[in-house]
Parts: structure tokens; sequence; C-alpha cells
């Protein structure tokens, strides 16, 4: 890797990325950096971990449709990915710059590509409006895998969707509701609309989800 | 009313979301002159949401009294009761709710009712004069990362199942350990885990920025049941798991957020530990790093009289025959006009 | 519903009456559980607590509670007069 030029293009809370060129190739390095406040031995593991993962996920999403970065190279040793570099928007930009309509249809998009990843028993973790990528061909592509994992659980997809739900609320709250609401029904159209109602119910269960549990055990 | 001395707005405040029963009175300029905190503490095991209402009931009146006599002033002194009305244990609740309206319609005053989980925040801001932080509130019910924006403290993490002091109560109480005053469950862990030297593999969980700890309970209670490991060793290793857990989607909120401040309450807060792991990721980020001082910082009356003052001062007050409680009040839901 | 009572107490105003009813009436009007139902009513210096409840435990549940709340109210109001 002494050969390239690279540049550091985002210093994120879990992975720095660098912008870098790969046999001619621009690429993005993703290096999962050692967390001085966690013990060694659990931040190696953890670290390890998402290093193998991240790929797994990100090559089975690829296959079920969903478009995302092809993998070049892992360096499990460094704790270290190398893939594709997408040109494209954030879809967190995005969202705040475009109209009423656009929005709807990114959204509708999104949420199709979401019922494409659960259909396939992919679990993305971390569904936020920076992990998505509109590139000039129209095509989103999904990143940041490492939180992921596999079921079909309709508590994991809950658990999912509410995620997005959530990071729409904290990042755009101004339309947040008609984001959510197309994603549901892009979603309904992948995977049915009686899965995305009992999808639906089991975020309002996850939002409700009383924080005491001695309460719980209390009111029996 | 204003004090004809000292020229003061007086508000009291009522706490009784768990089992704390507190009673605060906070000058209309954030003086706080009285926090008189009861704790509820069971002869065993955990909290019991209708013993702990019981002994709500019981301490209220002596609370009040210790609070007018500490702070000098009288009961014609005050202009504002503010009272936490969510969220929390309904029994709990309900027996501050009653005490609240009681002095509001016996003296004629205005009532506010207070998100507890804003209350934690901003009594943390006043006492650490911090002015946009990004939150860690840890306690026995909650485990929320926030930050405000756009009229709102915003949740950008929270647990999906138990609080993680609630963890690390019910792992002390399946320990046999037994709490007393001054000596919280989360203080006896803490002691152990200070002794121990072997990192246990146990389920860590993270999920976008939120974060689930009944599977990490489960496991580490199975394998204290085994008594293969030493207590010392299970609890440090519960301790390093779960605090890593929080503190790495501290970490992403303060990266997403960029924020210069970091609060740390609630009281788990308390943890050495988890404070110096909060602080390392402060310092990584530039970030000023803020502890809120244990009174503050576990459930006070003090926070909910301040907050009421905030809310009061922008206008809201909370009419009597609507003041139901909201045992499942989101921090999120709340508007919160006062900060700019 | 097959449990009830009433208890009945005797006020020394007609203001006491007014600011026990008021503290009361939002845990009245939203109970906390469907297997009981509280009233209250005011009658010249008497307060009035009717509790209809689903069966026996229900019912001292509820009237444990309403009776700890009234009574940590006459409490508060002993210290407000005191001061």
């Amino acid at each position: 890797m002494g050969e390239m030029k690279t540049f550091l293009m985002k210093k994120g809370a879990e992975a720095s990325l660098y912008l870098s060129d790969w046999h001619g190739r621009k690429v993005v390095l993703k290096k999962r950096l050692a967390k001085k406040y966690r013990p060694k031995i659990l931040d190696e593991q953890i670290r390890i971990y998402r290093t193998i993962h991240e790929p797994q996920l990100m090559h089975e999403a690829k296959r079920a449709g969903v478009p995302t970065p092809t993998i070049f190279l892992v360096d499990i040793k460094n704790a270290t990915i190398i893939m594709e570099f997408i040109e494209g928007k954030q879809v967190k930009q995005l969202l705040s710059e475009t109209s009423k309509g656009e929005r709807e249809s990114l959204c509708l998009k999104i949420g199709k590509l979401i019922g494409r990843l659960h259909e396939n028993g992919i679990i993305h973790g971390d569904l936020t409006t920076s992990n998505m990528i509109l590139t000039r061909e129209g095509k989103i592509f999904f990143v940041d895998f490492g939180l992921g994992e596999k079921s079909k659980e309709l508590e994991a997809r809950g658990v999912d969707l509410h995620l997005m739900k959530r990071a729409l609320q904290s990042t755009h709250f101004r339309f947040a509701e008609e984001c959510f609401n197309a994603i549901i029904r892009g979603y309904a159209k992948v995977m049915g609309s009686e899965t995305a109602k009992n999808i639906l119910e089991k975020i309002r269960e996850i939002e409700q989800r009383g924080r005491y549990v001695a309460e719980r055990k209390g009111e029996l | 009313m204003k004090n004809k001395k000292t020229g003061e707005y007086y508000c009291l405040g009522i706490e009784s979301t768990a089992d704390d029963f507190s009673i605060g009175i906070s000058t209309f300029k954030g003086e706080i002159l009285a926090n008189i905190i009861s704790a509820y503490i069971p002869e065993k095991g955990g909290i019991h949401p209708r013993e702990a209402a019981r002994h709500h009931a019981e301490v209220a009146s002596q609370v009040l009294e210790e609070a007018f006599r500490k702070s000098g002033l009288k009961p014609r002194d005050l202009l504002v009761i503010a009272f936490s009305q969510g969220p929390g244990l309904g029994p709990c609740l309900r027996t501050g709710a009653t005490v609240a309206r009681a002095l509001a319609s016996y003296l004629n005053l205005p009532l506010v009712g207070v998100n507890h989980c804003i209350a934690h925040i901003e009594i943390g801001k006043l006492t650490k004069r911090v002015k946009d932080p990004v939150t860690l509130y840890v306690s026995g019910g909650n485990t929320i990362v926030s930050a405000f924006d756009l009229g709102r403290y915003r949740v950008f993490g929270e647990t999906l199942d138990i609080a993680l002091g609630n963890c690390l109560d019910s792992f002390a109480i399946e320990a046999g350990l037994r709490q007393s005053h001054g000596m919280p469950f989360g203080a006896m862990v803490e002691k152990l885990a200070r002794k121990g030297k072997k990192l246990i593999p146990l389920p860590y969980t993270v999920k976008g920025m939120d974060t689930s700890f009944s599977g990490l309970l489960t496991a580490a209670v199975n394998l204290l049941k085994k008594g293969e490991h030493k207590l010392e060793d299970l609890c440090y290793s519960l301790q390093e798991t779960a605090f890593s857990m929080v503190t790495e989607v501290t970490e992403r909120a303060l990266a997403h957020t960029e924020k210069k401040e970091v609060l740390l309450t609630g009281g788990v807060a308390a943890n050495k530990r988890l404070q110096s792991m909060v602080e390392a990721i402060a310092e990584e980020h530039n970030a000023k790093f803020c502890v809120v001082p244990s009174e503050f910082a576990v459930d006070n009356g003090a926070m909910i009289a301040w907050t009421g003052v905030l809310a009061y001062k922008s206008g809201l007050v909370t009419p009597i025959e609507k003041s139901f409680v909201k045992l499942k009040w989101r921090l999120d839901e709340v508007e919160v006009p006062w900060v700019k | 519903m097959k449990a009830k009572a009433i208890v009945k107490l005797k006020f020394p105003s007609k203001k006491h009456l007014e600011i026990f009813a008021k503290a009361l009436e939002p845990e009245v009007k939203k109970p906390a559980t469907t297997r009981s139902k509280a009233n209250i009513e005011k009658r010249e210096k008497f307060f009035i607590l009717m509790v209809e409840a689903r069966d026996t435990v229900a019912l001292r549940a509820t009237l444990n509670a309403y009776l700890r709340w009234i009574n940590s109210v006459v409490n508060v109001l002993e210290v407000l007069e005191k001061q």
C-alpha cells in the first residue's frame, strides 16, 4: 500500500474512511481504529468481527439486488476493508435539498431496497440517510453494514426500521413523517402489506417499550 | 409570590418517578436552595412499584417540611409548583402528582408538569455550565443518548430493552448482594469490578445507535450460576462490556452531531470507570467532558424545580384537571422553547 | 363488578374538600387499571370515595392507593398550615 496517494475522507466514530487508489481504481479504505476506552481484547474482537462480517453482508446484499460497493480486499489484521468508491451524493444531504416529490420517490426506492434486504434475511443494523448514496444513474447504494446481521425475525426487522425512523426524526425532523411513510409504502411493495402492517405494529411496540422492567413485573 | 426581601421568585419541584421521592426548590435564576431526597430501599431484591409508592406517600410531608426548613422559605414565597409527570412507574408518579396538585391548589399556584428525562439534562446544563451537549443519561430506568436540535431534545440512541442501571442492579441481585443507604447496587458492582482482571466474553449488542442489555444480563447471570468464574471477574466483564456499548453509541452521536460538549448524567454516571471511558471519547473529539454531581445526577427534586422554572418562563403550565401522569412520555415528544 | 366500597371522610372546610377533589380527580378520570373504578363526590363537609372492583383483591389495592394519597395530602396540608 506504500505507493498509494491516500487522503482522509471522513473520520467517523467507528472507522476512518480514506480515499485512495488501488491498481488504477478509485477506492475507499475503511479502517476500523483501535478504541482506547475499551479493553484491548474486546476492542480487537469487535473490530475483527465487524471487518469480516461487513463484506459478507455487503456481498449478500448485492446478490439480493441492493447496490453496495464492490469489495476488493479485506485485511483482517489491520481491520481494513478496501472497497469501490461510489461517486454520488449522500441521501442525508439530498433530502433537505430536493422537492417534496423527489423526496417521496427517493424514499419509496429506499423502502423497496430495505424490503429486498429483509426479504433475503439481511438486517442492515444502521439504517441512516448518511449510509445511503445516490449515484448519477439514479441507483441508491447502501454502505456501512458493520452492525448488520442475518435474521428473518420480526423483532430484528422492526428494530432495523425503527432505527431508520429515529434517524429521520433526529436528522430530518421537518419531513421525517412523510419520508418514513414513503419508505414503508416502498417496503410494503416488496414485503407485502400484511408484513408491513406487522412491522409497523412492532415498531410501535418497540417505541413504547417500558424501560422499567420492574413495572412490568409489578403490574401483573 | 415575589419575595419582598430578596426580590426573587421560587419554584418547588416534586420528583417521584421511581424509587426516590424528592422535593427541590430553585430560584428563577437557577440557584438551588433545597434538594431533599428520600430513597426507598427494599428489604430484598429490586424495586416494587407499589411498595415504592407507599414509601413516597409516607415520606412526602416530611420531605416537604425539610425542603422548607433547608431553604428558609415559607409556602407563600413560592410562585410555581412543578412535578415530574413522566416517564416512570405508575404508582410512584401518581403519588407525586397527587401531592403536587394539592400543593398547587392549596397555595393557588400554577402547576407545571415536567418530563423527567429533560429535567436530568437541564440540571446537568445548569450545574456544569454547559450549553449544548450530547448527553448520555444512564440510570435504573433510562439509557438515552440525546442532543438538542430544532426545538427538541432528539433521541439519537436508547436501549431496546432494559436500562443500563437495571442490568447492573439485576445482576447484583442475582449475585446475592444487598444494597444499603450510601451503597447502591451499582456502587457494589463497581467496587467488585475494580478487583476483576479477566475479561470474560459476553454479548456486545449495538444496533445503530441503540443498545440492548437483556442478552448481556442473561449471559452474565448464567455464568454466575455456573460458578466457574470469580464474581469480581464477572462484574468487571459486565461493566467493561456494557460501558463500552454506551460509550460507542455516545461517540457515534458525538461524531454525527459535532457538538462540543459531552454530559454524563443519571445514577450510573457516578461510576468512575464509565466516566473515564466517556471522557476518552470526548477528548478524542475535542469536546468538553462533564459529569453531573451525584446529588443532581440521581433522581432529584431540584432538577424538576429548575425545569419547572424554564417551562414556566416560556409560558408553559399544566392545568390541574389535565395533569395526568404519562408513564411512557418520551423525551423527544416535548417541545423545549427555552432552548435556542 | 363484584366488589364495592364507599368511604366517607369528614373535612374541616369546603376549601379542604376542594383540594382533595382537585388532587384526585385526574386519577379518577384515568385509572391505572381496568380492574377497578373509583369515583369521588363532595357532599357538604363529606368527601365520598366510591370504589368498584372486579374482585376483593383489586378493591383492596385501589382503596389502599386512594387512602394513601388522601393521607399524604392530609399530612402535606398540615405542613403547609404549620408554616
